[in-house]
């Protein structure tokens, strides 16, 4: 029994796609999302929004609205004024300021700006003193010009609720400097927010690729039990019809495949985790400890899967070969590899159809891993593995039906 | 033309592999399209709407007004009130953000107020997406601050003042979009034709260099030898299959795009379409060149896959298919600025913001056009030599 597992392994780690797939492109993946995305940041629209201003005359007398706007800008009160002689980035703005402002001398230069992508939109005021915000019709709704419509909208409001008091409670405003007061706590920050840190790791948008790509190596090494399936089945390939008239009984030769397998995926996979760890910084929560455990059993689910595929009666290697394919990209999709739509969809579904998660090796094989790296409870944890080893029963279960004694009677 | 019959067929047989590379490809990029929902296409200007999630613990008048204007300007998400479900909203992002609101805040924000004291902080958890996240919290410190700022200044019940904070949310600045002759191409076709990066590139390479693998055996490269058919005129055919195989999915690529996005492209120019589907056409040709030079490279069948999936795989990322570049550092872009994906998005882009048709407009978007064909001529080149070096050896 040894040696025939010793033998699969061998076989299996001469054969170029196994290697490829199921060893270095994982690894080729992980250095491609390193490389990529080694300065991202999903946070840049919160500072330094570039907001364009048409500074003419009515701009120069919205005194409120244009010390608000340039204070955003870190700009020095009083700089920038109607002078400003065609488009003009402003000097001594802070980094870290909310906008980054572009003066332009008419609404035509604004236009042309925020056309061309220059600034995420613009602001004019008009002669009735009154702003309007312009942005570009190709690029509507962004969150960078609702931040934009949020602080004007608050300026605008202090100013209506000042009269809207005043009409109501006029006693209210009847005491000697009770409208400067109320008017600095509109523009004050009593009632603030406190973020709360409830993670064990800050969540990172880019870090969600990294697990889906765990989940990707889970299906796609599914390639390896089905080889080795093929190699011990009769009627699969030539190699098979003659292992299956030697000495030693199918079953053990399919017990021997199916382990050389095991172990192949799960050095496979144990080879991730520690490039991920190592290289790209995952922590796992500082679990990594419990990493072999999850590899465990994604390595059972692949190898439940390639098995299944490999004991398909009827199916020729191509299109075997196609299944797996296809299934990698397809149940991959959900786990979120394939960019922002893909984490939105695997989103939906597990809100709206969390059965369909479940079910998804892929998503588990993920889930698995991100939930030992963000959650405080290890039952999240748990519960994938659970998953992920109901799923590869039910596999395994298949593959048994379609592996079962067969008589090949002659017609 | 028998090596041209011959070509076909094996590319024919190798059919699944259309529906993998093309199909599956482009139905992605149509679902890609799909998620960005209907203020990317909408002609008015629509406020983002982020996903936010309330968790109410007061209960009182002001938590209710404060709830209620957060679901009137986002998404709103339901998460339970306990530890697991908040973790998990934050790091799936199922909400981009989750308010807080804790027993008795209500009344303590409207006695601080009236003591002058600073109110009481909400708690808030931001997931990753924290410009999302900022935006809604600058909504809800703009809400409480202007309800602090009504009870310092009124003696009036609370839910006189949350009356009055409500009807200011009425007011605010007006957004307009500027007013352009022509309207460019719609968003969601933009990331279709992004997504078709990958089916263009790596599906043809893929498909170019397993269907006409059989071509490259020794024992038939020898009978094609010793026949009457010369070397020039092998790989004269060879490249018309190599053409026929590209024009196929270039045609079901834009097929699909066309009859998904009929009603939006039926409102922009012609010349928009038919420019985006020439940037694809180019993208095609890059395809097939590199078809070819792994057909060249003589390379086993089961790395041609490899080769294929990770070069669509790195020029679709380098071209802001799967993330925007503008999020990435610049030596991302400086190194994206080598690959044809990125001038290939670049003219989409551009057609995208067009707002007229102009000599300008074509001769950019053409320019960019260009510079795809000259990266599908440079590795066609690239696949010739390594014929020829071949053959030599």
């Amino acid at each position: 029994m040894l040696s025939l597992i010793a033998c699969n392994i061998r076989t299996s780690l001469r054969n170029t796609s196994i290697v490829i797939w199921a060893f270095l492109f994982p690894l080729i993946m992980a250095t491609i999302f390193m490389t990529m995305f080694s300065n991202f940041s999903s946070s840049q629209y919160t500072s330094g929004i570039a907001l364009g201003v048409v500074t003419d005359t009515n701009w120069s007398r919205a005194t409120g609205l244009r010390t608000l706007v340039e204070s955003l800008s870190g700009e020095s009160s009083g700089g920038g004024t109607a002078e400003a002689d065609g488009a003009e980035k402003s000097v001594e703005t802070d980094d870290e300021a909310l906008f980054a402002l572009t003066r332009y001398a008419s609404s035509d230069e604004a236009r042309s700006a925020v056309l061309a992508g220059e600034v995420v939109a613009y602001l004019a005021v008009d002669s009735d003193g009154e702003p309007t915000l312009f942005v570009s019709p190709s690029e509507t709704g962004t969150t960078s010009q609702a931040i934009i419509q949020v602080v004007l909208d608050r300026y605008l409001q202090g100013e209506a609720i000042v009269q809207d008091l005043a009409e109501r409670d006029p006693t209210a405003l009847a005491m000697p400097g009770a409208v400067a007061a109320l008017s600095q706590n509109l523009s004050g920050s009593n009632a603030d927010t406190a973020e709360l840190d409830l993670l064990r790791e800050p969540p990172q948008e880019m870090g969600r690729y990294y697990y889906a790509l765990l989940g990707y190596t889970c299906i796609m090494c599914a390639d390896v039990a089905k080889t080795l399936i093929e190699r011990t089945r009769s009627g699969a390939s030539a190699l098979g019809d003659r292992c299956q008239v030697s000495a030693t009984p199918p079953g053990r030769q399919l017990a021997a495949a199916l382990v050389a397998s095991w172990l192949i995926v799960m050095a496979s996979t144990l080879t991730s985790v520690a490039y991920l760890w190592l290289a790209a910084g995952v922590s796992f929560g500082g679990r990594i400890w419990l990493t072999p455990v999850a590899c465990a059993a994604i390595s059972l689910v692949s190898c439940a899967f390639g098995a299944l595929i490999g004991s398909l009666p009827g199916a020729t290697p191509r299109v075997k070969d196609a299944l797996v394919t296809i299934c990698t990209l397809g149940l991959s999709l959900p786990a979120g590899l394939f960019g922002e739509p893909a984490v939105e969809l695997g989103n939906w579904l597990t809100q709206n159809v969390p059965l369909l998660q479940l079910v998804n090796p892929a998503t588990q094989a993920s889930e698995a891993l991100f939930a030992l790296t963000f959650y405080d409870s290890l039952v999240p944890f748990a519960q994938a593995l659970a998953a992920l080893v109901a799923i590869a029963a039910v596999l395994a279960a298949g593959a048994v039906l379609c592996m079962r004694r067969t008589r090949h009677a002659y017609r | 033309m028998p090596i041209v019959r011959i070509a076909c067929r094996l590319v024919r047989e190798h059919r699944m592999l259309f529906a993998v590379y093309v199909l599956l490809f482009s139905l992605l990029g149509a679902f890609a399209a799909g998620s960005l929902g209907s203020s990317a296409t909408a002609a008015g200007y629509v406020s983002a709407r982020p996903t936010v999630a309330v968790i109410d613990r007061d209960g009182s008048a002001v938590s209710q007004e404060l709830a209620s204007y957060l679901a009137d300007t986002g998404e709103m998400v339901e998460v339970d009130d306990t530890l697991y479900a908040l973790q998990k909203a934050a790091a799936n992002n199922f909400a981009n953000y989750v308010l807080i609101i804790p027993e008795g805040y209500g009344a303590e924000l409207i006695d601080a107020a009236r003591a002058g004291h600073d109110a009481p902080d909400l708690s808030c958890i931001v997931s990753y997406m924290s410009a999302s996240g900022a935006l809604v919290d600058q909504r809800v410190s703009a809400w409480t601050q202007e309800l602090y700022a009504l009870a310092a200044a009124s003696d009036a019940p609370a839910s006189e003042l949350v009356q009055m904070v409500d009807a200011a949310q009425e007011t605010g600045v007006a957004v307009e979009s500027v007013p352009t002759e022509e309207t460019g191409l719609p968003i969601t076709y933009l990331v279709y034709c992004q997504f078709a990066l990958y089916a263009l590139f790596g599906g043809i390479a893929a498909i170019v260099g397993t269907g006409l693998f059989s071509l490259r055996q020794t024992e038939i490269r020898q009978r094609i030898g010793v026949s009457c058919v010369a070397q020039t005129h092998f790989d004269a055919q060879v490249v018309g299959a190599i053409s026929l195989c590209g024009m196929a999915v270039w045609a079901i690529n834009a097929c699909v795009g066309l009859v998904l996005y009929r009603d939006a492209l039926s409102t922009v120019p012609p010349l928009f379409v038919q420019l985006m589907l020439v940037i694809l056409l180019a993208l095609m040709l890059v395809g097939m060149a590199f078809g070819f030079l792994v057909w060249q490279l003589n390379v086993r069948h089961e790395l041609i896959h490899a080769i294929c999936n990770i070069a669509a795989m790195i020029v679709a990322f380098l071209g802001g298919t799967w993330i925007p570049l503008d999020n990435m550092s610049e030596a991302v872009t400086a190194v994206a600025r080598f690959t044809p994906g990125y001038w290939a998005v670049s003219g989409m882009q551009e057609l995208v913001r067009a707002t007229s048709v102009s000599g300008e407009l074509i001769a950019s978007v053409l320019t960019d056009v260009g510079l795809v064909v000259l990266f599908a001529a440079t590795i066609a080149a690239a696949g010739l030599a390594v014929g020829r070096a071949q053959r030599a050896a």
